[in-house]
């Protein structure tokens, strides 16, 4: 998003996508996973494994038409700690289905790519805050 | 104003346990990090709906580089704080928001 005004981008639609990031981000609730390797590791070709997390979708037990379920994933200065991000409305949904993290990934990612994603310890969903700022 | 380079990481520098960045304080002397060479840094765009508090500003550097094919030779960082934007034109009225700033 541009910060300068341009003949395409004016000063009141800069600052109504600014108002739209602010609420965006506002909303977003935080959930930590713990054992997972770094999110550019590949789980099939030319596919990283967050690709395969940013394609995750509503469980479809809500009842409601299925959605992305994250808005982003991130690495934090933990090398196997992982912070995903996602919507407050989506935040139930999301514990639910990483509360069974480490079987969802052997289902769907194969064996093959296994030594790229997890440690030694299964993953799991981290219930303490870690400093995920790096820089 | 002056530019240096060195070795110690920038969280070293701007420690508030270091001698330097007390005598820094004291002296009332600011630095700002920049990546390249360059005497100021003019903030041109954020990231819409990245999340300053996680954001691996690294990653995202190489990623952005590697996305949109963008070569060494145009250099930019970025950076996390808050900007503020006119709410309309002509009105010093501002809105203010933290983002990830991209700076060239």
């Amino acid at each position: 998003m541009p910060l300068l005004k341009s003949k395409e981008w004016s000063v009141t639609k800069i600052c109504h996508l600014a108002k739209v990031h602010r609420q965006l981000i506002q909303d977003l609730k935080r959930v930590f996973l713990q054992n997972i390797k770094d999110l550019h590791s590949s789980i099939g070709p030319n596919f990283t494994l967050r690709q395969g997390f940013c394609g995750m979708e509503t469980s479809p037990s809500t009842g409601k038409p299925k959605e992305i379920l994250l808005h982003f994933i991130h690495n934090t200065s933990v090398p196997t700690t992982k912070v995903a991000l996602t919507k407050s409305a989506l935040y139930d949904n999301a514990v639910s289905q990483f509360s069974v993290i480490a079987g969802l990934l052997k289902e769907k990612i194969s064996p093959d790519y296994y030594l790229n994603v997890f440690t030694t310890e299964p993953p799991q969903v981290q219930s303490q805050h870690v400093d995920s700022v790096s820089s | 104003m002056i530019q240096f380079q060195c070795s110690s990481t920038w969280s070293e520098l701007k420690s508030p346990s270091s001698s330097f960045f007390r005598w820094l304080k004291l002296n009332k002397v600011y630095l700002f990090y920049t990546k390249f060479k360059n005497s100021t840094l003019v903030p041109c765009g954020f990231l819409h709906g990245a999340h300053p508090g996680y954001l691996h500003l690294d990653e995202a550097e190489d990623e952005i580089r590697k996305y949109l094919n963008i070569t060494n030779e145009l250099e930019f960082q970025l950076s996390l704080r808050t900007i503020s934007v006119p709410i309309m034109e002509g009105n010093p009225e501002k809105f203010a928001f933290p983002a990830v700033v991209v700076k060239t």
